[in-house]
């Protein structure tokens, strides 16, 4: 069963939280009425838990620091956090998921949205058992081979400190009211050779040449208000509510030119040195109401689309 | 929400009555924090950390009430902790605080 945490400084919400995960079928749920308890608790408890549940507006450390604080431990670095806010807390929730914060849920708690969101979380962990599991039972070889199998995954890149979990991302968009979505741009990074590089690679060297790219990117845009998760297939995905302060073409070429030090690393493996194609940046249209992640899909469409091959105006509207 | 009282109360074999009688039992706390800082609004005395105080306590209110059957306390709430948050006036505060000390108030009587 789920071993969940929940902090809050409310007992009352804590123990109405409790009861709500009881009675849709979870009922190992430890509470906590502060980050700074929580974070003992994780360290010294003992216990490993599978999913923690934290309020956004805690006095002394609020729930984005708390998510940022369990994310520096090892053994919390890939465990599904939820932020739970009050609706009129939108703002800090985009803190949250900066943090590392999987998802979200919403005060004052509604017991289908709890079992709608606890049970993504509890399907996400089962499918992580599952590979755990085929991992112990045919040894590391046949695990990389399993990576293969995986192209498409958006798996998560060791070291890769600065990117948040896709479906995060894809949570995220979906926090955001109309107003917000249509300031928000995503653009797709794609690594061209990346197939290439994956049927010649191990599973290993694949996620490490997967890091390099992540490397390079954080790299080049340090100094810029992104976000950034990959996407699986060698692509990453970049949102932002502020204009680059760079082109496309430019960030391109910056990227390219920090892996080419690679180089020989690359060769000694026998394999290409990944190169990368940046697409055009995607915006909502307006008075054309989509469902919130199209804007992921169209920034990645930019990506894998040569330039010369994509619409004449350039960027991509959803 | 299922098996609510008539009063909208959680009844006392459900899962969430631990949670109910908490929230019962914190009323008379909260009651009294709410009408100590509506006497410094009144007063315009340490009004500053009056409005903290109300903010933080509407605020735990709003993000429960209304999960434990208690709607309109759950709206009030919900209204105070937004007039909070935009800054509103003093009279408009104590406007929306009526009804949520009322509330409590009531609870507290149960």
């Amino acid at each position: 069963m789920m071993r969940i945490l929940a902090i809050d400084d409310d007992p009352v919400f804590l123990e109405l939280l409790a009861g709500m995960l009881r009675m849709i079928g979870y009922g190992q749920v430890t509470t906590m009425p502060s980050g700074h308890e929580a974070l003992h608790e994780l360290d010294f408890s003992g216990m490993l838990y599978d999913c923690i549940l934290s309020d956004m507006q805690m006095p002394d450390l609020d729930g984005a620091a708390l998510t940022a604080a369990i994310r520096q431990r090892t053994a919390y670095r890939q465990t599904p956090i939820l932020m739970i806010t009050a609706m009129s807390g939108k703002n800090a929730v985009d803190e949250a998921f900066a943090a590392g914060a999987t998802d979200y849920i919403t005060k004052p708690l509604d017991i289908i949205e709890l079992r709608a969101r606890i049970g993504m979380v509890d399907r996400l962990l089962a499918e992580r058992r599952r590979l755990a599991e085929f991992a112990r039972l045919v040894g590391q070889r046949a695990a990389a081979a399993e990576i293969k199998a995986e192209f498409e995954t958006p798996i998560i890149i060791p070291g890769f400190e600065r990117g948040i979990e896709f479906l995060a991302m894809e949570n995220y968009l979906l926090t955001l009211g109309v107003k917000r979505m249509y300031s928000t741009s995503a653009f797709a990074i794609h690594i061209k050779n990346a197939s290439i590089i994956f049927n010649k690679a191990s599973g290993a060297t694949y996620v490490q040449m997967l890091g390099d790219v992540a490397a390079q990117i954080v790299d080049a845009l340090k100094t810029e208000d992104v976000m950034i998760a990959y996407a699986g297939s060698g692509t990453f995905v970049c949102m932002t509510e502020r204009d680059l302060g760079q082109t496309p073409d430019d960030l391109e070429i910056l990227i390219n030119i920090g892996l080419m030090d690679f180089e020989t690393i690359y060769a000694s493996d026998r394999l290409p040195v990944p190169q990368v194609r940046v697409g055009e940046p995607a915006r909502s249209a307006f008075l054309s109401p989509t469902k919130p992640t199209r804007i992921i899909e169209r920034a990645i469409q930019s990506a894998l689309t040569p330039p010369d091959k994509r619409s004449k105006n350039g960027q991509m509207v959803a | 929400m299922n098996d609510l009282s008539p009063r909208g109360a959680v009844l006392a074999d459900h899962p969430l009555a631990p949670a109910e009688r908490l929230f019962r039992k914190l009323a008379g706390e909260r009651l009294d924090i709410l009408s100590t800082a509506w006497v410094r609004l009144e007063s315009g005395r340490q009004v500053p950390e009056a409005l903290v105080e109300i903010r933080s306590v509407a605020h735990k209110i709003a993000g429960t009430a209304a999960s434990l059957g208690h709607s309109a306390l759950g709206w009030h709430a919900t209204e105070v902790e937004r007039l909070c948050d935009e800054g509103s006036g003093r009279q408009e505060l104590q406007r929306a605080l009526r009804p949520l000390i009322s509330g409590l108030a009531d609870l507290v009587e149960d």
